[in-house]
């Protein structure tokens, strides 16, 4: 057995460094409010994935029920955030987070 | 173990190379699609770690529900001219593509350090079973359950609330 043909807790754990990454550079260059909301949504997959990377490692399903959990609290934040963003775009006209400057000093 | 290693290495390619098009596309529609491949991806990548029912939980909920809400709201919002000038990089961009680049480098350093080439341990047999997974949702954890249908309950009424004409914010 070579290291590239047995899989561990590392590999996983790079994986969801990565999507996080990708997630975090997403949510920095990107305007549009929406697109910023699919980048929350990639870095809490990533978080999915460790939390569920370590229940393999400890052999405990009990950590599945904590990603289903993760999984409802960001069922409920991205149809909150999307009826936000419907409301803004009703009443800004715009989807633009650099156009959003009511709270600028 | 090898047909596992093969199936994690595909689709852990295909996940970070559909996350990349959804931060990259210019259409939020185009990000919307690619972001739905990499979440049934993330899904078969659950199915390799014996998270049966959080994989189909994924595609159900995560690909199918969510994405479709976004997709609704993309293209109920849609306006083509608002992203005509996102494909420049700026400075400010690329100092945070270097930033977050670090980031990564740092954590899969800090993860080759710490659990290096370790093998998975050998799971009990009844790992990941839906039998397992009822008995710790609904008996162990049932405060945590009720507390999140309290939670889902008020996203309802603020989500009713935020949509209805009335409330927008503009007129009172």
């Amino acid at each position: 057995m070579t290291a590239m043909t047995t899989i561990g807790l590392s590999h996983y754990l790079i994986l969801s460094a990565a999507l996080f990454a990708i997630g975090l550079i997403g949510l920095t260059t990107r305007r549009n409010i929406i697109v910023l909301f699919m980048c929350v949504e990639l870095m809490l997959n990533s978080a999915n994935l460790t939390i569920l990377a370590y229940a393999r490692q400890f052999g405990d399903s009990d950590f599945h029920a904590a990603a289903l959990f993760v999984m409802v609290i960001a069922a409920s934040e991205a149809a909150l955030g999307l009826a936000m963003v419907v409301a803004m775009f009703r009443y800004r006209g715009t989807v633009d987070s650099d156009k959003l400057t009511i709270l600028k000093g | 173990m090898m047909i596992n290693a093969a199936v994690f290495y595909l689709f852990a390619f295909l996940s970070v190379i559909a996350a990349v098009f959804t931060i990259s596309f210019a259409s939020p529609v185009k990000s919307a699609i690619s972001m739905i491949f990499c979440l049934f991806c993330l899904a078969v990548i659950y199915f390799t770690l014996g998270a049966h029912f959080v994989g189909i939980i994924q595609i159900l909920v995560y690909a199918g529900a969510i994405m479709v809400l976004f997709l609704f709201v993309i293209m109920l919002l849609e306006k083509r001219d608002c992203e005509s000038s996102e494909s420049a990089i700026t400075p400010a961009k690329s100092i945070s593509i270097v930033i977050a680049a670090t980031l990564f480098t740092a954590m899969a350093a800090a993860f080759l350090a710490s659990a290096g080439h370790l093998e998975f341990p050998a799971a009990p047999d009844s790992y990941g079973s839906i039998k397992v997974l009822a008995g710790s949702i609904f008996h162990r954890y049932i405060f945590a359950f009720e507390a999140l249908s309290v939670l889902v309950l008020a996203a309802i009424i603020g989500v009713t609330l935020l949509a209805s004409k009335d409330t927008a914010g503009d007129k009172k």
